[in-house]
């Protein structure tokens, strides 16, 4: 549902998030937009054969649209250009399954019908380097991304010091460092009880795989370490589990013959 | 407390059905009214018996009346060609061709990273189960989508190296429309797949 004023909207460029089927021939889609950050359209009859949106409604596809925007009822999709359909996604699993945790985790936190630019920049980068990128992504790719969307939505205080007493975290620590998914922070040992426990140089490598590029952290692993704190930090925000984290487990082939 | 009003709870219950709004399932509330009583309770008989009756077929997992199903007991299909669909409804779509005479096997669903369906919840163990049988190839059948295709590609991962064929069922531009309003997606696929004359 919208609260913007009624009218026609144009030239909205959006990530497609995912899509429902609706009614007999319609489909719901949900969209992330730098304008109009989360958002929902009803696209009339885009399930019959030769339907004017053709393949544009694929999740994960970057399309430019025109909407008839309704003050109390979901927008209607007027055209939908196909701009980037990300199709070398498809040629692998396991980047179709990282950049479907990407829109989840980036459309999740933003926020419906505010500008967000930046969550809608971040999504639209991860999808163009998983879509380019040849291989599987390593573990900081997707942390890192985890780490960018959460400071983005305001949800994430900076990972190599102690929140509560200011303590930079250091590579030579020995004493365990915590990781709070509720908190979203770091805390050293002696300041926090609860959390995960990781060491100092896995919160280093952490936070400089917030600052970095995502593409420039696509090939880089990190020290042993909480791998799902972040996740469970956006589950938290979302308040349901990410639905493609059962898929980004270590085993990349559940099935085996 | 008060019994709910009959014509209410009908509209409630038919508005259950997919595709099927509060309006829609009004209006054939209403018409059921208007017919005869054997009407409605034919259409009450049909579906309760409909659940008791059917059952899945051990060998493509289709919905069948009864086990095997009568695609898989026929003697005269191809057992070396399996066609792999998403849904039982896909198969009618596939027979109505004409051209196909092999066997299916019905995945139940395909793999959704974004509804986080994994390979685990559909039925592709029983697919490999079946694959021993005499299987030369598996056409793989599933929509032309995000998910049926990283399905088809999964699926081809874990058959070939079994030294099976697995083929695709070929996707571009659709019979009867003009390629000036063809998609770019349908476009690139079609150039893709493109055939020697």
């Amino acid at each position: 549902m919208t609260s913007h004023p009624r009218g026609p909207v144009g030239g909205l460029r959006c990530l497609v998030l995912s899509r429902q089927d609706h009614g007999e021939a319609d489909r719901i889609v949900r969209l992330l937009s730098a304008e109009r950050g989360r958002s929902t359209a009803i696209a009339r009859s885009a399930r019959r054969a030769g339907a004017r949106f053709g393949a544009a409604l694929e999740p994960l596809s970057l399309v430019e649209l025109g909407l008839r925007a309704r003050a109390h009822s979901m927008d209607v999709l007027e055209h939908v250009e196909l701009v980037e359909p990300h199709l070398r996604l498809r040629d692998d699993l396991d980047r179709l399954t990282q950049a479907a945790h990407a829109a989840e985790v980036c459309g999740g936190l933003a926020r419906e019908e505010h500008p967000e630019p930046r969550l809608f920049g971040l999504c639209q980068t991860a999808l163009l380097v998983l879509d380019a990128a040849t291989a599987a992504p390593g573990l900081a790719f997707r942390l890192g991304l985890e780490a960018k969307a959460l400071t983005f939505a305001g949800l994430l205080a900076p990972l190599d010091r102690c929140a509560i007493c200011g303590r930079p975290a250091q590579a030579e620590d020995e004493a365990p460092w915590l990781l709070t998914a509720a908190e979203g922070a770091a805390l050293h040992a002696a300041c926090g009880s609860s959390g995960t426990t990781c060491s100092a140089s896995f919160l280093i490598e952490l936070e400089a795989a917030r600052r970095r590029p995502l593409q420039d952290s696509l090939d880089l692993d990190l020290p042993a370490g909480p791998r799902w704190a972040l996740a469970e930090r956006v589950e938290a925000q979302l308040n349901r589990p990410l639905r493609a984290r059962a898929l980004l487990g270590d085993a990349p082939c559940p099935v085996q013959v | 407390m008060s019994q709910p009003d009959p014509l209410r709870r009908c509209i409630v219950q038919l508005s259950r059905l997919p595709g099927v709004g509060e309006r829609t399932a009004a209006r054939y509330a209403y018409w059921l009214l208007r017919q005869p009583p054997a009407v409605a309770e034919e259409l009450g008989q049909a579906i309760l018996t409909l659940s008791a009756s059917m059952t899945r077929c051990s060998v493509c997992c289709d919905v069948a009346a009864q086990d095997p199903c009568r695609r898989c007991a026929d003697p005269d299909r191809d057992d070396g060609l399996i066609c792999v669909v998403e849904r039982p409804q896909d198969i009618t779509a596939i027979e109505r061709s004409g051209e196909f005479r092999g066997r299916f096997h019905v995945l139940d669903g395909a793999i959704s990273p974004m509804e986080g369906v994994g390979p685990d919840q559909l039925t592709v163990r029983q697919l490999l189960a079946r694959l021993s049988g005499g299987a030369r190839e598996v056409l793989v059948a599933t929509d032309p989508d995000v998910e049926g295709d990283a399905t088809a590609l999964y699926l081809a991962r874990l058959i070939k190296p079994l030294g099976l064929r697995v083929t695709r069922l070929a996707h571009g531009i659709a019979v009867g429309t003009e390629l000036e309003y063809a998609d770019r997606s349908s476009v690139a696929r079609a150039l893709e797949h493109r055939r020697e004359l």
